[in-house]
């Protein structure tokens, strides 16, 4: 019973292993005497990761929409700003930008990086950057009370121009 | 191990169906500043005066009963997005008995007057 239990965790945890490393050597390694049953291991904890990142990447929902009659130069992303609010000078939209399931490992942050590389490459001063939708948890009661305040559906990014930049 | 793993499988199933999703898909142009979620109206019928519409969003997953719940639901998550009130355009529900589930779907609009 041990033995067994004790053979379903390392089972358990080589699929994990091959998830997260994917062909790493360092595994391969410190388990040389099951080379092949490792070997097998892995491959099914890759191929589970390549199936999910391809399902996933297909599924991504992706939609731009360009409002300006001029067409500017591309930027550096850096030089982008990413705003999370309106920002206090004046501005002209160019473009929106939204996404779901932009990346398996889905992030603020990655989003917003995301929204950041799309509007550099339509010459954008900023993007402002949203985060809408998500779970909601049944037993929240007020309006206001958001359990999954940090779960979101969608992304969207506004690219701007500030007036004094606009021709 | 295998209890864990049961417990784990049990958690993670618990954690999914404690919870309703709500999908929400800008329509508009540009952003416009959060609001109060408290304060966003609930709606059946568009309202007198000028709006514009901000994004479509569906709630779903809900007890039947859970209609208010539901509603906040809508508050909650279109508020960031700068509305003032949910049309509700559609609603239903799906499945029977204890599994039966409600949904609601509209448009998030802001007044513009």
């Amino acid at each position: 019973m041990l033995r067994r239990v004790f053979v379903l965790r390392t089972r358990f945890q080589f699929i994990a292993t091959g998830i997260l490393t994917g062909f790493s050597s360092s595994m391969w390694s410190m388990c040389r005497p099951a080379v092949t049953k490792l070997m097998y291991l892995r491959l099914i904890g890759f191929a589970i990761l390549a199936s999910s990142a391809l399902g996933l990447s297909s599924c991504a929902d992706k939609a731009f929409r360009y409002y300006s009659d001029t067409q500017y130069p591309a930027k550096e992303r850096e030089e982008v700003e990413i705003l999370w609010s309106k920002p206090d000078k004046p501005f002209t939209v160019i473009a929106d930008f939204q996404a779901r399931r932009i990346s398996i490992f889905e992030t603020r942050r990655g989003a917003a990086k995301y929204m950041q590389s799309k509007a550099a490459e339509i010459g954008a001063d900023a993007v402002i950057v949203g985060a809408y939708g998500g779970w909601r948890a049944r037993s929240d009661k007020w309006a206001s009370e958001d359990s999954h305040a940090t779960s979101f559906d969608r992304y969207t990014g506004t690219a701007i121009r500030y007036r004094s930049n606009v021709p | 191990m295998k209890k864990k793993l049961f417990g784990l499988f049990v958690a993670s199933i618990l954690s999914v169906t404690g919870c309703a999703a709500v999908h929400v898909t800008k329509t508009s142009m540009g952003f416009h500043e959060p609001t109060i979620p408290d304060k966003v109206e609930i709606r059946m019928t568009l309202p007198g005066r000028g709006f514009v519409e901000l994004a479509t969003v569906a709630s779903s997953n809900w007890h039947l009963g859970q209609t208010a719940k539901m509603h906040n639901s809508m508050r909650a998550k279109c508020a960031p997005l700068g509305a003032n009130a949910v049309v509700i355009t559609a609603s239903g529900v799906v499945g029977e008995g204890l599994s039966a589930r409600m949904w609601t779907a509209g448009m998030a609009i802001r007044y513009t007057e």
